[in-house]
């Protein structure tokens, strides 16, 4: 299982991002500008903004402290929301590319790039939140999603609230740095061993702003333990549980594992387990991705 | 705590007693089975800080919590060059800045998204502290809790 949590951790996506055009000094022309970057799955990417942008300074029209609130993301024409982590954003989107290593002749060789949009506008789209306080804004965003987690697993916010401030620094330095052990340790402090409900978000449209928590006893009433084919059968809209594809952190998943193993082993860096729902017709459709 | 079935009849028995409606600066609503939105002219307290002219309240139901939630939005009206009455959301840095300094550490209140749009949500993991969920007090929760969240400020 620690194996698998490393390899979760160390997940990066490959990701190619193009300037918006309004950003850029004139003297370029027409030329777009692209910044290449490896970004782990599990973080938000907002946390990369400046980063990105400090990249293309000399080409900027404008300083990044003047622009950095009106930016935002954009895949395939729809905004990527940068609470939720971005691995989980790429699967959504990218969802006919799961999976499909196996359709290309030279793996060796083959380097996959998610390609996406840094745009910047006075009007921001309707549902990305505004970040107007910069990392601590997303940092306490962040530790909101680890109360709902906790209140979840343990029936209460207490876990994270009675963190040693110490703690709580540390577990978001966790994140910033990519130190898996202290983010283990700590979420050790949130996460019990029995725990009450699961945390759980699905997402289920094709769309990254549709969201849904299902509340997911971890035990039912006979004392069995909740699989991930009892939440599909409860919540996914398809009648055929066979042509019913999930995935959690880019790996399309059994049906028949509990759903508290899967916790464990594929929860994301926000405390909640991220599952994407398909089905055959979402993939047809993006086949020439 | 509150349970999903006690939150929609104690919501229902509210909005028929008219609590908000005959609020000063009460414009309009939108209620269904589960969710409250109200319309208010901000106070002067409000617009002077923020700059809005209209406070929206959300009032839904949270299932991780088991709590009812208030949800904000603070919009300012303008009128735009054609002569259209137009409005605008207004984003400001520390949204607690619209509460009476001796209540501001009581509530923590940040941006989420809500069914498409973008709504500031009073977080919800301290509201038993803040109501108190005493047995014998369960018929009036919903009420006190409108008494801490919402009268206290608006």
């Amino acid at each position: 299982m620690n194996e698998i949590r490393r390899l979760v951790w160390n997940g990066t996506l490959n990701v190619q991002i193009e300037i918006d055009k309004s950003l850029i000094i004139s003297t370029r022309g027409d030329k777009p500008l692209y910044v290449n970057i490896k970004i782990p799955r599990e973080t938000y990417i907002s946390l990369f903004t400046e980063s990105i942008l400090h990249r293309v300074k000399d080409y900027l029209r404008k300083d990044i402290s003047e622009i950095v609130t009106n930016i935002w993301f954009e895949a395939d024409g729809n905004l990527l929301l940068w609470n939720i982590p971005i691995g989980t954003s790429h699967d959504i989107i990218t969802k006919s590319r799961v999976g499909s290593m196996n359709d290309i002749s030279d793996s060796n060789t083959f380097i996959q790039v998610w390609k996406i949009k840094l745009v910047c506008g006075a009007d921001l789209p309707a549902t990305h939140i505004p970040i107007v306080n910069g990392n601590s804004q997303i940092q306490k965003y962040w530790m909101h999603q680890w109360k709902q987690s906790c209140f979840i697993l343990n029936g209460s916010s207490k876990g994270v609230m009675s963190l040693h401030m110490n703690d709580s620094q540390s577990f978001w330095n966790s994140i910033l740095h990519r130190t898996q052990d202290s983010f283990e340790e700590i979420s050790k402090k949130i996460i019990p061993k029995f725990p009450r409900k699961i945390p759980i978000v699905l997402h289920t449209k094709g769309q990254t702003d549709s969201q849904y928590h299902p509340m997911i006893v971890n035990v039912d009433n006979e004392g069995e333990k909740k699989t991930l084919s009892q939440l599909v059968e409860q919540f996914s809209e398809a009648n055929n549980l066979e042509i019913i594809n999930v995935v959690s952190q880019g790996i399309p998943l059994p049906l028949d594992l509990d759903l508290h193993f899967l916790f464990l082993v594929f929860s994301s860096f926000d405390g909640f387990l991220h599952l994407i729902i398909t089905h055959p017709q979402d993939t047809a459709q993006d086949k020439s991705y | 705590m509150l349970s999903f079935e006690d939150y929609t009849i104690q919501l229902e028995l509210l909005y028929k007693s008219h609590v908000f409606q005959e609020k000063n600066g009460y414009v309009t609503h939108n209620i269904s089975k589960t969710i409250f939105i109200v319309y208010l002219k901000a106070n002067k307290r409000i617009a002077e800080i923020t700059g809005a002219t209209i406070v929206i309240l959300r009032i839904e139901y949270s299932q991780i919590y088991r709590e009812p939630t208030l949800y904000i939005q603070l919009q300012q009206e303008y009128t735009d060059v054609s002569g259209f009455l137009v409005t605008k959301l207004c984003v400001i840095p520390d949204m607690t800045i619209i509460l009476p300094n001796h209540i501001q550490g009581s509530f923590v209140i940040e941006p989420e998204q809500c069914h498409g749009a973008i709504w500031w949500c009073f977080h919800q993991c301290n509201t038993t502290d803040i109501v108190g969920d005493g047995e014998l007090y369960k018929d009036t929760y919903l009420k006190r809790w409108i008494s801490s969240y919402i009268d206290a400020w608006v």
